[in-house]
């Protein structure tokens, strides 16, 4: 069974118990080895340049720093640096954005126990490996228009609450400039209303809670 | 704690000075009364005044009588010793009885002028020496003249004394009942004014308890559930990923023929689906976004967004001035709002819908009518088929907020929904302090 050097793993989140959980399951693979654990992403990229692991398995929501700018780090540092996320939400938008980052790998955690070892096993062989579900999340708004920074910019105003003449104000456009944006958010998301469309944005991850 | 306790009890500007018009207009009242009493006292102190110089100088003017009687008398029986033994005594109790007078008007109020008593204080004692004098040089026709000449014109002096003495009382009389008559209308007034405002000040001050209350724990509410929310996410679901982590790799110990280790597999599936669930939910707590705008204005716009080519429009009447609802309220009239204007575009395809939005002093109340197909009575019944018409979860905002919904439709008919929240809970506090409805939870992670 035991060939060659084990698969060296650097696992970030900031939650110890999921650590743990993740320890328990690498502890049962005789070819894979937890050399280190991070809580944020300032601690990933010190441990990350310590132990050089050979697969980092990353959360993106933490404090301190994000595990998408982490991950921006550690690619910039070490371009071969294979990383697979783990969230807690689906999202084709949230994945894109860690895949262009240099994602080589995407997992949702309640598919850990399923898919940890495999998709471990898989990016360590050189490929990407990304959920079926996501895959097709992906897929399907493949050929969407992407928001732009800016409609993100009002979309996330529109989230808050706000009305389009206090948007108007806070990013200091006009009236109807936000009323453009709106129009297009809408068609771009295909969604109903504004509601509609801060709830499919909250599901695409291309805004946060 | 301080600070707590006075965020507590934060009633806002207008209410704070409500109340201290309240408490000054009863402090007003229950003054004006005890005012009353001492116009009273004081008319009553005038009355007692004016009897008693009455009778000081109805006796004086008494003792003068007696005096002329009796100097008379003895000018008839012509025995001047008798001036010395009888008319001496008479003439030191009238300087008495004059003093006594004298001092009723100098202790008490008058507005009667007491100069004629200086008459018989100096002249009296005099005129009687001459008489005397005349008296023991046997001259009674001089003596007889005099007494008429001399003590008739000081009876007159006192009797005019007296009448416009009498004058007075009858005046003050007059206008202690006149007095007494108004003070009376106005106790009665005022007692029942303050015993009103008194009243008001208790019910304006249960109500803004009561208001104070409702807020607060409309309040504590979106905090709870932002904290269960952000809670729920953090150590919960995270916590109970691991663990299932944990459970796997130990079932991964036993060996695979073990039936233990299926179930525990079985059970663990099972567990991630349980916590895919309860992640979704845990997302859908916060995710409204409402408009900070006001409700009439938020609805037009939700109309223009789902009708944009205008089939359908939406007319909305506004009634009574808009006042700005408490944030909660805000949300769940708004989302309660959409959701009918989406059943009435959408399921109802009605062709008009009608919002009206009434910001009643006692209630604020909405109500969104359109002609669109309606709702069949069972639906209805039912509280909206599962995933149409959202009525169930219409009725659960309803009632987290303590308001009633009501829903008329037919076959046919259109569909009419009225959604009422008591003043007290809807109407923001002019304190204008209130919980952030919008916290947040953390995003994914």
């Amino acid at each position: 069974m035991i060939q060659g050097n084990p698969i060296r793993i650097l696992t970030v989140d900031d939650h110890p118990v999921l650590r743990e959980g993740i320890a328990a399951i690498l502890a049962t693979e005789a070819d894979m080895s937890l050399v280190a654990e991070a809580g944020n992403g300032h601690e990933a990229i010190e441990q990350f340049r310590t132990h050089r692991p050979d697969i980092t398995l990353m959360d993106l929501q933490m404090p301190v720093m994000s595990g998408g700018e982490a991950i921006l780090a550690i690619r910039r540092e070490f371009p071969d640096a294979r990383i697979i996320v783990l969230t807690t939400y689906s999202g084709d938008v949230q994945a894109e954005r860690a895949l262009k980052a240099g994602a080589c790998g995407y997992l949702l955690k309640n598919m850990l126990r399923k898919e940890l070892v495999e998709t471990i096993r898989v990016v360590q062989s050189g490929r990407k490996r990304i959920p079926p579900e996501i895959a097709v999340e992906l897929a399907e708004h493949h050929a969407d228009d992407a928001l732009t920074e800016r409609e993100i910019g009002v979309l996330r105003q529109v989230a808050s609450g706000n009305a389009n003449k206090i948007i108007a104000d806070n990013l200091q456009i006009s009236e109807e400039t936000v009323k453009a944006h709106m129009k297009k958010i809408l068609s771009k998301l295909d969604a109903n209303d504004r509601t509609h469309a801060v709830a499919i944005a909250l599901k695409r991850g291309i805004i946060e809670l | 704690m301080k600070f707590l306790l006075a965020n507590y009890f934060n009633a806002g500007r207008s209410l704070t000075l409500t109340f201290a018009f309240l408490i000054a207009l009863i402090l007003g009242g229950n003054g004006l009364v005890i005012w009353q009493f001492r116009v009273v006292n004081r008319q009553t102190d005038r009355l007692t005044g004016v009897s008693q110089q009455l009778l000081a100088v109805q006796q004086l003017q008494e003792q003068l009588f007696t005096l002329h009687g009796r100097l008379d008398e003895i000018a008839h029986s012509r025995d001047a010793s008798r001036l010395v033994t009888e008319a001496q005594p008479l003439l030191g109790s009238l300087l008495e009885q004059t003093q006594r007078t004298r001092n009723t008007f100098t202790y008490l109020p008058s507005e009667i002028s007491a100069d004629s008593l200086d008459a018989i204080d100096v002249t009296l004692p005099r005129q009687l020496q001459g008489i005397t004098a005349l008296a023991k040089s046997g001259d009674w026709e001089a003596v007889n003249l005099r007494l008429d000449n001399q003590l008739k014109p000081m009876e007159a002096q006192i009797s005019a004394l007296v009448s416009s003495i009498n004058n007075a009382v009858n005046t003050h009389m007059t206008q202690a009942v006149a007095t007494m008559e108004s003070l009376q209308s106005r106790i009665l007034l005022i007692v029942p004014i303050t015993t009103i405002l008194t009243f008001l000040l208790a019910a304006f001050f249960g109500w803004s308890t009561a208001r104070r209350i409702i807020e607060l724990r409309i309040d504590e509410r979106i905090q709870e559930r932002t904290r269960i929310a952000r809670e729920l996410h953090d150590t919960l679901l995270q916590d109970v990923q691991g663990l299932i982590l944990k459970i796997d790799a130990i079932a991964k110990r036993m060996p695979k023929a073990d039936p233990a280790r299926e179930d525990i597999e079985k059970t663990l599936d099972y567990a991630d689906h349980v916590l895919a669930e309860g992640r979704d939910r845990i997302r859908s707590l916060r995710t409204v976004a409402v408009p900070d705008s006001e409700l009439p204005a938020a609805f037009q716009q939700i109309a223009e967004e789902l009708s944009p080519d205008r089939t359908a429009t939406l007319k909305t009447v506004v009634e009574g001035s808009v006042q700005r609802l408490h944030p909660v309220i805000h949300e769940e009239c708004y989302s309660i709002g959409r959701e009918a204007i989406i059943n009435a575009l959408k399921h109802s395809e009605g062709r008009n819908i009608e919002v009206e939005i009434i910001y009643d002093d006692w209630e604020f109340r909405l109500r969104i009518r359109d002609d669109g197909r309606g709702i069949n009575a069972d639906v209805l019944e039912k509280g909206g088929r599962a995933g149409h018409w959202g009525l169930q979860g219409m009725r659960e905002r309803a009632h987290r907020i303590g308001a009633q919904l009501e829903v008329w439709s037919g076959s046919g008919t259109g569909t009419e929904v009225e959604l009422t929240v008591p003043a007290a809970a809807a109407y923001k506090s002019p304190s204008g302090k209130s919980a952030d409805s919008r916290s947040r939870i953390p995003a994914a992670g």
